[in-house]
């Protein structure tokens, strides 16, 4: 092993710029530490060119290597029938032929199709199929149409059912339309007729008595009555049935429900 | 018959025909090999890591120079090849280095106080402890300044990082270098 050259800055600048940063490594100009074995660079030259010599005939071209003629895939199923069949040419035979030969029978009963298809079956197959796609993907939405007002109808229900049983005291008098327990106000002064609605059971039929558009009536011109903090507080979230609960039974609503009014009955 | 004077230019042209190839390769070798050796070097210490680092990119070169799109200068080509080879191989040695025991085996320090000539009490020892106690990146600022002399636009063509952040990480590096060898 042998040990090269003194490593010096000779470009003025970086000596300079390092005399900025650090005076001790500007003047730090010594040998270097690392030795390489004789000759070990008048030799490389030769053996990198045997290295690539040997590998050009292997595989270090492999851009090269790997290129095929052309034509060669589109052939190719012709070169290796052809070459089969030359395997088989000193039996002098092939194909049906062979089959015929070495499978007597088979070869005998032939490659007629015994099964039948209606007429114009493959022709239509694609459009029946797009067909059937297109009739899922309406039933889909119509499915999901469905769904979607139920729901509404059920928050409707759940929103007023909440706003009833908790605030029936300051909220219910009443009026002029042909259902009085859907006529409420800010009244604060229990309402005798409201006092009619003071069970759980009484409420249920006076709400079950009430249309949609009753419904849908009261939330638009009162909706801004409605204490978020009051509903809030007066619907247990934890006992909510879970959204996936929905999607996959359409009872999951009766049944909170149920619970609800099982819970009131046992309490009265 | 290529010779010193050949420009790089030239000899990738030479490179790219068949009947000059193998020569224009040698060429290149020569011409390039000692200060990509170092370069190689003194990022992975030990000779016979550096001799297959220093190989396995001069057979890269070999494969790529056909499609070398001459957007930088063959120089600049090549010692970004060497730093991501030297890089590389670092990288596969710590992950070894993960899997085995014995981390001392692996670390660059250790390679150097491994070195038959090695004298803790010469100040050029202690430079190269300080330079392998850099982080990869500064190292490698470092190296290609303090040794290789080379401008940080060039640099920042070797690396991908702009001279701004090249000069910041040269001082930090300097300044490191110094620390150390001050201390130890």
């Amino acid at each position: 092993m042998t040990i090269l050259r003194l490593f010096m800055i000779n470009d003025p600048n970086i000596l300079k710029e390092l005399e900025g940063i650090s005076p001790v490594l500007a003047r730090l100009q010594g040998k270097n530490v690392f030795s390489v074995p004789e000759g070990y660079f008048s030799e490389l030259p030769t053996r990198m060119l045997e290295q690539a010599r040997f590998l050009s005939i292997t595989d270090i071209e492999k851009g090269k290597t790997q290129e095929v003629p052309k034509g060669y895939f589109q052939n190719l199923s012709n070169s290796v029938l052809h070459r089969i069949k030359a395997e088989y040419a000193n039996e002098e035979i092939f194909g049906e032929e062979r089959e015929l030969k070495l499978y007597p029978a088979l070869g005998s009963i032939g490659k007629q199709n015994i099964f039948a298809v209606p007429s114009g079956y493959f022709e239509n197959l694609s459009g029946v199929i797009l067909e059937k796609i297109r009739k899922e993907k309406a039933e889909r939405v119509v499915s999901i149409s469905s769904f979607k007002r139920l729901w509404q109808y059920a928050a409707a229900a759940i929103i007023v059912f909440g706003l009833f049983t908790t605030s029936y005291f300051i909220f219910l008098r009443p009026g002029n339309v042909k259902n009085s327990f859907a006529v409420v106000n800010k009244n604060t002064v229990p309402d005798p007729e409201a006092l009619k609605y003071n069970t759980t059971k009484a409420f249920n039929d006076g709400l079950a008595s009430l249309s949609d558009d009753e419904i849908v009536g009261y939330l638009e011109n009162h909706g801004s009555i409605l204490d978020n903090d009051m509903l809030i507080k007066n619907i247990d979230t934890d006992e909510l049935p879970d959204v996936t609960d929905y999607l996959i039974s359409d009872e999951a609503l009766t049944n909170y429900l149920n619970k609800i009014n099982n819970k009131e009955s046992l309490k009265q | 018959m290529t010779n010193q004077t050949t420009s790089d230019q030239e000899l990738i042209e030479q490179f790219r025909d068949p009947f000059t190839k193998e020569r224009a390769f040698e060429s290149i070798i020569k011409k390039y090999q000692e200060r990509l050796y170092w370069h190689i070097r003194r990022m992975v210490i030990d000779h016979e890591d550096a001799n297959d680092v220093l190989q396995n990119m001069f057979i890269k070169v070999w494969k790529s120079l056909d499609n070398f799109r001459e957007e930088s200068q063959l120089f600049t080509w090549l010692y970004r090849i060497a730093t991501n080879e030297s890089l590389t191989f670092i990288s596969n040695q710590k992950k070894r280095k993960a899997l085995s025991i014995d981390d001392e085996d692996h670390s660059m320090a250790y390679k150097l106080k491994s070195d038959e000539h090695f004298d803790a009490n010469k100040l050029e020892w202690k430079l190269q402890l300080a330079i392998q106690s850099l982080p990869e990146k500064q190292r490698l600022v470092f190296n290609l300044r303090y040794y290789d002399e080379m401008p940080y636009e060039e640099m920042s063509k070797v690396l991908e990082t702009s001279t701004g952040a090249l000069k910041a990480s040269y001082h930090h590096a300097a300044k490191k270098v110094e620390e150390f060898i001050l201390n130890h």
